[in-house]
């Protein structure tokens, strides 16, 4: 399969519908592995059912675009057993579809539950950045290149709630487990803006103390408000500020491979094709004036 | 090198384990956060390292944890609102109470949406089993739409 570079889409239920009717508007599309089984568990046996009508979406898909792979379901940042089952369906992800860029999160989805069992925390937490769990991560992280065959890139998640008296700041961490493990950065741009619209931390401080270099893909997404916060919902047009952050990174990251925007298809209905056609016109924009 | 390290290299890796947890609960919980914010020696239930206490008392103090209470609340919502709509839409009033009931009797969340609906199914059986539910059109209904969800996701295709 050719490499995923320039501009991408999150697979989801919608896109093979909107791709019928614009199949330019993409260079690749980013497929979640984790969509394409039911996953009953570690301690289940058998444990995985695969998605019949997502797997034929995705076999269509892969006649005309190269495959990037974007998973969810690892939790990585875990303090349990390293889910070694789940990165070999990864792998066998992969290597079907002969892809070149795995991601995962930095954080934690799952705890090691009492009775053995994983038990899913309800939504993406933060790592601490400190000195010993950096060195536990980097074992980890040179443990899941070994399993899927090719350097990982771990990808800024949102903090709703700082964490205090960390050893180092989330670029710092970064920085050294690329540096440590030659792993690589997916940086989510939307995931920066959400954490400076609800904590006024500025996206900029983060951009400048992270390794440019070590960034091989960007995402960019739209939002929406629940209470008195901003969500990554995907659930919305890419905001401006992150239009603006996205035409100043991108020139400065040199082993840039693709532009990612990620909507949720609950939002398309709203959106619609046309507009949805728009966010990606202007994210080639960029992309072109990248390998200008 | 610090205790907080050594455990680590030691593989033990519990109080980060631990840390997880107690961050967990909290976040499925917002009374626990209350009461967490009101007496920080509840923590002593988890084996944590004293910046990791300190670290969540900081976080169930502050005004974003609210919003992770929410999240993890839309972000279970969502599996059942999408898979059980008719089922939701029976539950009517009574969803709200038999939600907070399911949570609190299944506090681990699931990202596949068809086992969050099948445990919700199994859930809403049982009430209605033992009488705590009596509706036989959501007995129907719950169970179309069970069924609807295998053969949307397949059945018995096991990798």
């Amino acid at each position: 399969m050719r490499p995923a570079i320039g501009i991408g889409v999150v697979f989801n239920p919608v896109v093979p519908h909107f791709l019928a009717a614009h199949p330019d508007a993409v260079d690749y599309v980013e497929v979640i592995p984790e969509t394409l089984w039911t996953d009953r568990g570690r301690c289940a046996a058998p444990r995985y059912e695969v998605v019949e009508a997502a797997i034929r979406e995705v076999e269509t898909l892969a006649e005309r675009y190269p495959f990037a792979c974007h998973g969810i379901g690892l939790s990585i940042g875990s303090a349990s057993p390293l889910d070694e089952r789940h990165l070999v369906e990864v792998r066998r992800f992969i290597d079907r579809y002969g892809i070149g860029r795995y991601s995962e999160h930095l954080g934690f989805t799952r705890v090691m539950g009492r009775n053995g069992h994983d038990h899913h925390v309800g939504l993406g937490f933060p790592l601490p950045c400190d000195n010993a769990v950096l060195t536990w991560m980097i074992e980890r992280v040179r443990a899941t290149t070994a399993l899927v065959g090719q350097p990982i890139l771990l990808e800024n998640g949102v903090r709703h709630t700082p964490l205090i008296e960390e050893d180092m700041t989330e670029p710092e961490f970064l920085n050294q487990l690329a540096e440590s493990t030659g792993c690589g950065v997916l940086l989510d741009l939307h995931n920066l803006y959400t954490d400076s619209r609800n904590n006024g931390q500025p996206p900029q401080e983060y951009i400048d103390a992270l390794d440019l270099g070590a960034v091989r893909e960007l995402h960019i997404a739209g939002g929406s408000v629940i209470g008195k916060a901003y969500t990554d919902s995907h659930a919305g047009p890419c905001p401006s500020e992150v239009w603006d952050l996205l035409e100043d990174v991108a020139t400065q990251c040199p082993n840039l491979e693709g532009i990612t925007f990620e909507f949720h298809d609950s939002y398309y209905p709203r959106m619609g094709q046309e507009r949805l056609l728009e966010q990606l016109d202007r994210a080639r924009d960029v992309w072109r004036a990248y390998v200008a | 090198m610090n205790s907080s390290t050594e455990r680590v290299m030691s593989g033990g890796l519990m109080s980060l384990e631990q840390f997880q947890r107690a961050f967990a609960d909290a976040v499925a919980s917002p009374t626990r956060c209350i009461e967490w914010r009101r007496d920080g020696s509840a923590l002593d239930a988890y084996d944590l390292e004293p910046r990791e206490r300190r670290r969540l008392l900081a976080i169930v103090g502050h005004e974003g944890m609210s919003h992770n209470c929410t999240l993890y609340r839309a972000n279970r919502l969502t599996p059942l609102a999408r898979s059980l709509p008719r089922t939701c839409d029976l539950l009517g009033d009574r969803l709200r109470d038999e939600l907070e009931r399911f949570w609190e009797q299944e506090p681990s969340t699931e990202i596949q949406f068809k086992v969050e609906a099948e445990r919700f199914g199994l859930y809403v059986f049982e009430r209605t089993r033992c009488g705590a539910l009596v509706d036989d059109t959501l007995v129907t209904v719950l169970g179309e739409e069970l069924a609807e969800l295998d053969t949307r996701f397949g059945l018995d295709n096991h990798l």
